[in-house]
């Protein structure tokens, strides 16, 4: 038989070449609540209550057909799109674009004040989830990132000068496992969570101390207990938090949501509760004591991770939060204690389970992939919600949030072997995996509007692709939500009646924000489509292979 | 040699390069297209797409930011080789590349899976 050999130039010069070689900080203190700057964005969701809501109002329905774009900064680089949520200190937006190249840029004039580029280990390249973050955190003077290589750095705010540089996970022997969001400021520590429960790794959360980058403590996501990881299941268990947290000063807790358990079908070598994946933590950021947890989804066979935003109000007096599961509902729980407090349904289909009990969130009528037997799953692994976040009105009392449904058809694999996979391959455990309709129905997306707390709906907007980015409420009494297409809508809060819209040529994976500069206020429009989603997701919705990518950071403000 | 796969076998000095670079999963001959239709290679290359490639291609190549895979008549295997062991950034749109951990000749089972995917290059496995 005719044998073909081809060893193209570049491979022998590479094999000649290789053939030829052959301390923790103490008296932290406590920190106190901080002071509200109306014009600021200071945190990922702007303040530590998860509501990505604007204080400012001078931007409102009867003058918003007035917005024009007032600059635009380009950060140099598309890779997997724009995916940050811009912050805004003191006029000042701070920014992390594609490839972890971070940017502090005059929010009156747009004109760019310090660029820092990240040169990342080419290890970053080869990760599942590299080359892209969700925002940095600033804070102590000091611009924090946590890189897609596994260091997080510390940055001169002013300046963008590197000023300490702690390297936290080693992507090299936990098949990529990084950062893709920011940190979270918890007083003096620096928190963060790595990717990703797809992969095969035992996941961990990371603290340092915020001014010297000095590790301080590591919580393992992955618990140390036979019952919850038989033999060594929990060895490349998955775990991880790939979200941010978020910081409550006045319970001084940090709260953050861990990813699902891996091999993300396969319960097989795991079977146990699988602590704590799937699950809500609330960590005493000085030690990283556990104060209390809720696993949403014991010995989760879905992928319905944890990792969502958490929206935190008062009820009759108590404090308590909301958490959105992957896998379509809504859990409120005590924030002190963790206590279930109601749980209600996001999703419209939902066969997973039969239902959640509203007094305990436990489980009723698992109905898990199974191996060798074809199902139809729904909500599918990208979830009822993708991660993009809602965001809440104190005026309204009500809860704006992308929504999406459709479902998979799911077999799970019969010997699913850690050995066998490649470099941050992710762990499904499937031999098949496709994204189909509801059963009887058809995809749909929509952006609506409900009571976080019972989840009854006040209005709700048609979508015919899901929308990616993360919503933004301002006290003008505006929502605003960008589309997959590049549009930016504006609507009323209390009604949904679009106002607005502007095409920003290419969709929104990132956050909307707001703040002021020289009495002005903005909107800025993080745009650029990007992410994994898009790609997985573009064989039920083919429209996404079409779109545009881009990055560019967009601000609006109001004609004089 | 008989302990060496068919498509290995080939000149003295090439087959010993190409045992040089196997260690560095550099360098493997290219299958023929006979061998490429083969059905146990289709099969694993099909296991392995579903669980390394779905994330971003769908488990049949009809997801992702490309062109289906199912309406690729007459694409090069050599050139899908390529991009599965060297990766391709184009846009915004990244592959990594899975030289070096997906071994090269599980790469030409990918392969051989992605072209049965072409009814017109594989009608007996469509």
């Amino acid at each position: 038989m005719a044998q073909t050999h081809r060893c193209a130039a570049t491979r022998l010069v590479a094999a000649t070449a290789a053939l030829a070689c052959c301390g923790l900080a103490t008296g932290l203190a406590r920190a106190a609540e901080p002071a509200d700057v109306a014009g600021d964005w200071a945190q990922y969701h702007r303040d530590y209550r998860g509501w990505r809501y604007s204080p400012l109002d001078q931007i409102n329905a009867s003058n918003v057909k007035r917005l024009r774009v007032a600059w635009i900064h380009q950060p140099g680089d598309i890779t997997q799109g724009m995916q940050a949520t811009p912050l805004a200190i003191g006029g000042v937006l701070y920014y992390v674009g594609p490839n972890n190249r971070v940017f502090a840029i005059d929010g009156a004039s747009g004109k760019e004040l310090w660029r820092y580029i990240t040169d990342l280990d080419p290890i970053s390249g080869k990760s599942l989830f590299g080359g892209y973050s969700r925002g940095v955190a600033v804070g102590h003077g000091k611009v924090y990132l946590g890189a897609s290589d596994g260091r997080v750095i510390a940055l001169d705010q002013a300046s963008g000068k590197q000023l300490w540089v702690t390297q936290l996970t080693d992507p090299k022997s936990c098949n990529g496992c990084n950062f893709t969001s920011p940190p979270t400021l918890a007083g003096d520590v620096l928190i963060m969570g790595p990717t990703g429960g797809d992969i095969a790794q035992s996941g961990r959360i990371y603290a340092v101390n915020a001014d010297t980058g000095a590790k301080m403590w590591t919580f393992e996501t992955i618990k140390n207990d036979p019952k919850s990881w038989p033999g060594d299941s929990g060895k490349s268990g998955g775990g991880g938090a790939w979200m941010p947290g978020q910081y409550d000063p006045r319970l001084d807790l940090f709260f953050i949501g861990t990813s699902n358990a891996a091999p993300d079908f396969d319960t097989s070598k795991r079977d146990g509760d699988n602590l704590y994946t799937a699950t809500v933590l609330a960590i005493e950021p000085k030690t990283g004591q556990l104060r209390w947890h809720h696993q949403e989804v014991p010995q989760d066979a879905w992928d319905f991770d944890s990792a969502y935003e958490f929206l935190m109000i008062e009820q009759g007096g108590k404090q308590v939060m909301t958490h959105l599961n992957k896998g379509g509902f809504v859990t409120v729980m005590d924030s002190k204690t963790g206590g279930v407090e109601n749980v209600w349904q996001f999703a419209q289909n939902v066969n997973w389970v039969t239902g959640v009990d509203p007094k305990t969130g436990a489980l009723i009528g698992r109905n898990a992939p199974e191996i060798g037997k074809s199902k139809t799953i729904c909500p599918s692994v990208l979830g009822a919600r993708s991660w993009n976040h809602g965001a809440y009105s104190p005026k309204t009392k009500l809860w704006y949030s992308n929504a999406q449904e459709f479902c998979e058809k799911v077999t799970v694999g019969a010997d699913n072997k850690v050995e066998s996979l490649a470099f941050s391959q992710p762990f499904f455990g499937a031999t098949e995996l496709d994204f189909v309709p509801p059963p009887g129905g058809k995809a749909s997306a929509r952006l609506q509007a409900v009571d976080p707390l019972t989840g009854m709906r006040a209005w709700s907007i048609d979508y015919d692709l899901p929308a990616l980015g993360s919503t933004l409420v301002t006290a003008g009494d505006l929502v605003f939500n960008g589309d997959s297409r590049g549009l930016v809508h504006a609507y009323e809060a209390q009604t949904g009646k679009e106002v607005w819209s502007f095409n920003v040529g290419s969709g929104l994976r990132a956050g909307l924000m707001s703040y002021s500069a020289s009495g002005k206020q903005y909107i800025v429009v993080p745009a650029g489509f990007g992410s994994l989603f898009p790609g997985f997701a573009s064989g039920l919705f083919p429209d996404y292979k079409n779109m545009n990518g881009g990055a560019a950071v967009i601000a609006f403000t109001l004609d004089p | 040699m008989a302990d060496r796969p068919k498509w290995q076998r080939g000149p003295r000095a090439c087959w010993w390069l190409a045992a040089s670079m196997a260690a560095m999963d550099l360098c493997a001959a290219q299958p023929t297209a006979d061998e490429l239709k083969n059905t146990e290679w289709i099969a694993a290359g099909r296991a392995r797409f579903v669980s390394a490639c779905a994330y971003c291609h769908g488990q049949e190549g009809t997801s992702g930011k490309s062109k289906s895979f199912k309406e690729r008549p007459g694409w090069d295997p050599a050139a899908i080789h390529d991009v599965i062991a060297e990766g391709r950034v184009r846009a915004g749109n990244v592959m990594p590349a899975w030289k070096g951990s997906i071994p090269d000749d599980d790469i030409w089972k990918l392969v051989a899976f992605i072209k049965s995917l072409t009814p017109e290059d594989h009608p007996a496995s469509n």
